[in-house]
């Protein structure tokens, strides 16, 4: 029983110190000011509570710190971060009063009297920082475009005599996307990079040009230039 | 041996006709009408052929006007061969544009006069290792003139692992001998199985290899048993015999991701480094490429088909690059060449440009470390 | 002239009707070569015809040429891949790349490689070169060569400028190919095989509607104040 006891204290314990130290170790200067603008305190001990994206914070007044939320409040504070959340993905700051009148903080403003369920009185702004999902999201969309022109790139389909733009340019060798706008010596006219490859298309691969709005080309142009990424723009360098 | 176009005949004649007028031949010269011109200059080439300064090869029309500026000849070359390289065949007949370059390098060489010794085809006749792409390239090279000897590139190779090219042009290694120089061709494009765990097919192991830039492939390599073949067989060969070797793959280390690479390079060059002279000519890399390690020479071929642009990393210090080639013109940064072996086994290096001045890497440049860039602007290709 | 410059300086100054002329335009009737040379240039600068329909179309007029002409441009700068050497740059729209091009033009009468060994021993400086390239008509075909003396130069000839070009038949510089029609079937055919023909040059399976808007393109070339020519013409004997 004495084992049973000390291991489940320390348990608690432990988890307290998780919950704990999840809302107090990480609190910056931002997030204190966040949490003066919701006005916490007001004398009454309150605890916080983080969503997981570590960007939505509720105050709840009246529950010291460590100290196990009422499940109906629990409940409360679970469907404001969710509302919260669901909203928008900017950090947003919440402090449900012991009266249980909720106020709001985004963006540096205050708005009181959040109704649950009811509209977020937020004005959205600008996006800002894009999140980590966006970054994914985004950058699976242009990995995708990058391997479609990676795979025409190596392609003979482009051309008729069986020949692949790779076979001049392994890794997008010497293709110098970084020159242009440059005067393409073989079109005798300043040329873009898509102008080049709709040329290269035709002479030595022999094949029909493309328009320039055909998906083929901006693939292609898009994993030329991605493979170049990082080299310094150097219009009508030859 | 005649070292002009001229006939034995034409050259008598010419030279029973010198007379006290010969000084006064530049002079005639300057009022030349035609008549006059044909027999002036069947003269003067006699003169020039027998003072040996006029080039008789195909391939470079000497200035014989210049000819105290010019060296001319080396007059100690032994022996030389050409060499035709890469010509990545389609099998989609004789209009196509590798096919027509192919034959244009075959009616170079058979232009030459004196025939080489023989030629060396460095690798890669066929594009996809197919049947049809190979007797292509055996009946465009049945053309030559010369003798002709092969080895096989990764293109030729990875469809069948060799069965075809065995079957049609014999031992992927092999060692001869010739006018005092021991020559050895090695397979030096055997690659890892990478096709077997992940259930490629023929076809598919073959366009992966055929990739330059593709990674799933793996490095080329000379690999154990051959090192182990390499290493008997010279041992039975004389220290101080020059040695010259055909290789498709550079035998050094260039660029990894494109397989300009030898995996076991070290530990080939180990195995040559006891002669005193060794030189690998290689194809594989389609570019001007000369490379010296230890007391090992190395020359690249060009190709027929189309010119690789030089590795961003990895460049030797001996190479002049020549310059980024023009897409308008489906011969440039192309052509082939020939190899002049000295008697003391050293090689003049010579590149044939089809759209461009000749070059040549002498022999004397390369002990040097001086290799001159090329006739006018020839620029980085980057 | 084929003379030297106080040759010249002298033939100008025996003439009565120079004096005056001199004295108008340089404030002294004293013949200098470089007051000849001046007159020269100031004379050929008025010889410029630049403006014809493809400037204008050019410039945004698109009902300046036909339809068939605008076919035939678009054909020009893709399938005939005419402006490669025949481009039309807009701050020197001569309609060359002002290099040099073998296009096997003469290589069914002369054998390039033989007339160029022979050439290549009797060249000594720029007499012998002016001597063989207008006297005798193998060497002549030659071209660049006899300047060069580089094997790639074999019969590679200066690319023209197109201006006015449907009214300089015949065309090449040997005057082989008689209408713009048969220049056309030329290209279209990939020129002539031989050794060093230029490796930019291959057949381009033209159609006959596309060859016909082709030349219907180049008439629009010929500049639209030739007019102002002909007293100079009338002036010809």
């Amino acid at each position: 029983m004495k084992v049973r006891w000390v291991v489940g204290s320390v348990l608690l314990g432990a988890l307290a110190l998780i919950l704990l130290t999840g809302g107090l170790k990480r609190e910056s200067n931002g997030e204190r000011e966040r949490r003066a603008l919701v006005g916490a305190s007001d004398g009454w001990a309150s605890r916080a509570v983080w969503a997981c994206d570590r960007r939505k914070l509720v105050i709840v007044e009246g529950v010291p710190a460590g100290a196990r939320i009422p499940p109906d409040r629990a409940q409360r504070v679970a469907d404001l971060l969710t509302d919260l959340m669901r909203y928008c993905s900017e950090e947003i700051t919440a402090k449900i009063a012991v009266d249980q009148m909720i106020t709001v903080a985004a963006n540096g403003q205050v708005y009181e009297n959040y109704v649950p369920g009811g509209p977020l009185p937020i004005v959205k702004a600008s996006t800002g920082e894009p999140t980590r999902r966006e970054r994914m999201i985004w950058k699976a969309e242009l990995d995708r475009m990058v391997a479609e022109g990676n795979r025409l790139f190596h392609s003979d389909a482009l051309g008729t005599n069986g020949l692949a733009c790779a076979m001049c340019h392994p890794d997008a060798a010497n293709t110098h996307p970084e020159t242009y706008p440059k005067f393409q010596v073989q079109l005798k006219k300043v040329a873009l990079l898509r102008d080049m490859v709709n040329w290269c298309i035709q002479n030595p691969l022999e094949g029909q040009p493309l328009s320039s709005d055909d998906a083929r080309l901006r693939a292609l142009e898009a994993y030329i230039l991605a493979k170049r990424s990082g080299t310094p723009l150097h219009a009508g360098k030859h | 041996m005649y070292r002009n176009n001229l006939t034995r005949k034409e050259i008598e004649r010419a030279l029973a006709e010198r007379s006290p007028e010969d000084e006064g031949l530049l002079r005639s010269l300057q009022s030349c009408d035609r008549r006059h011109f044909l027999r002036v200059s069947l003269k003067f080439a006699g003169m020039a052929a027998a003072a040996g300064i006029f080039q008789p090869h195909g391939f470079q029309l000497v200035n014989v006007a210049h000819a105290e500026a010019a060296p001319g000849e080396p007059p100690d070359i032994a022996f030389r061969f050409a060499y035709v390289s890469d010509t990545h065949l389609y099998a989609r007949g004789m209009s196509h544009r590798f096919a027509k370059a192919a034959l244009k390098s075959v009616e170079d060489v058979n232009a030459l006069d004196p025939q080489p010794d023989f030629v060396f085809f460095g690798g890669d006749l066929a594009q996809r290792c197919r049947p049809d792409e190979l007797e292509l390239g055996r009946q465009i090279l049945a053309e030559l003139k010369a003798p002709l000897r092969m080895i096989p590139g990764e293109h030729d190779w990875y469809f069948d692992l060799g069965q075809k090219w065995r079957e049609m042009f014999g031992p992927d290694r092999y060692a001869f001998d010739h006018k005092g120089v021991h020559f050895v061709a090695i397979n030096s494009i055997i690659e890892k199985d990478f096709w077997t765990a992940k259930g490629y097919t023929p076809a598919e192991r073959m366009d992966i290899v055929a990739g330059l830039d593709d990674g799933r492939q793996s490095r080329f390599e000379v690999g154990a048993e051959q090192r182990a073949w390499l290493k008997q067989h010279l041992a039975t060969v004389d220290r101080k015999t020059p040695l010259i070797v055909f290789s498709h793959s550079p035998l050094y280390k260039l660029y990894r991701p494109w397989n300009f690479w030898t995996d076991d390079a070290e530990q080939v060059q180990a195995i040559l480094q006891p002669f005193e002279r060794v030189t690998v000519i290689h194809g594989h890399t389609h570019q001007v490429l000369t490379n010296r390690i230890g007391n090992i020479d190395f020359h690249g071929l060009l190709s027929t088909a189309w010119p690789w642009p030089y590795a961003p990393q990895g460049l030797p210090e001996y190479t002049v690059q020549m310059r980024r080639s023009d897409p308008f013109d489906q011969l440039d940064g192309c052509g082939d060449g020939r190899v002049d072996v000295h008697t003391n086994g050293r090689v003049d290096k010579h590149y044939h440009f089809w759209s461009r001045n000749p070059r040549v890497v002498t022999a004397e440049e390369m002990a040097s470390n001086t290799i001159p860039g090329p006739r006018g602007y020839d620029g980085p290709s980057y | 002239m084929a003379s030297d410059h106080p040759a010249v300086v002298q033939r100008i100054a025996s003439l009565p009707e120079y004096g005056p002329l001199f004295l108008r335009a340089f404030g002294s009737d004293q013949v200098t070569i470089a007051r000849v040379g001046k007159a020269i240039a100031t004379f050929e600068r008025t010889l410029l015809s630049l403006d014809a329909p493809i400037d204008h179309f050019l410039a945004g007029d698109p009902g300046a040429i036909s339809a068939a002409a605008r076919r035939g441009w678009e054909l020009y700068n893709g399938k005939a891949r005419c402006n490669s050497c025949h481009g039309r740059i807009d701050v020197l729209p001569l309609f060359t790349d002002d290099l040099f091009h073998n296009l096997g033009v003469g290589v069914e009468r002369i054998d390039f490689k033989a007339v160029a060994r022979q050439a290549s021993a009797a060249v000594q400086g720029q007499r012998e070169i002016d001597t063989l390239a207008l006297t005798d008509a193998e060497a002549s075909a030659l071209g660049r060569f006899l300047v060069t003396r580089e094997a790639k130069d074999i019969a590679a000839f200066k690319t023209p400028q197109l201006r006015n070009v449907a009214l300089t038949a015949p065309y090449m510089h040997d005057g082989s190919e008689a209408t713009l029609e048969d220049v056309i079937a030329f290209y279209d055919r990939g020129g002539n095989k031989n050794p060093y023909l230029d490796g930019g040059i291959r057949p381009l399976g033209l159609g006959k509607r596309e060859k016909a808007d082709l030349v219907e393109l180049l008439k629009t070339f010929t500049s639209d104040d030739l007019e102002r020519f002909e007293p100079l013409v009338k002036l010809v004997p």
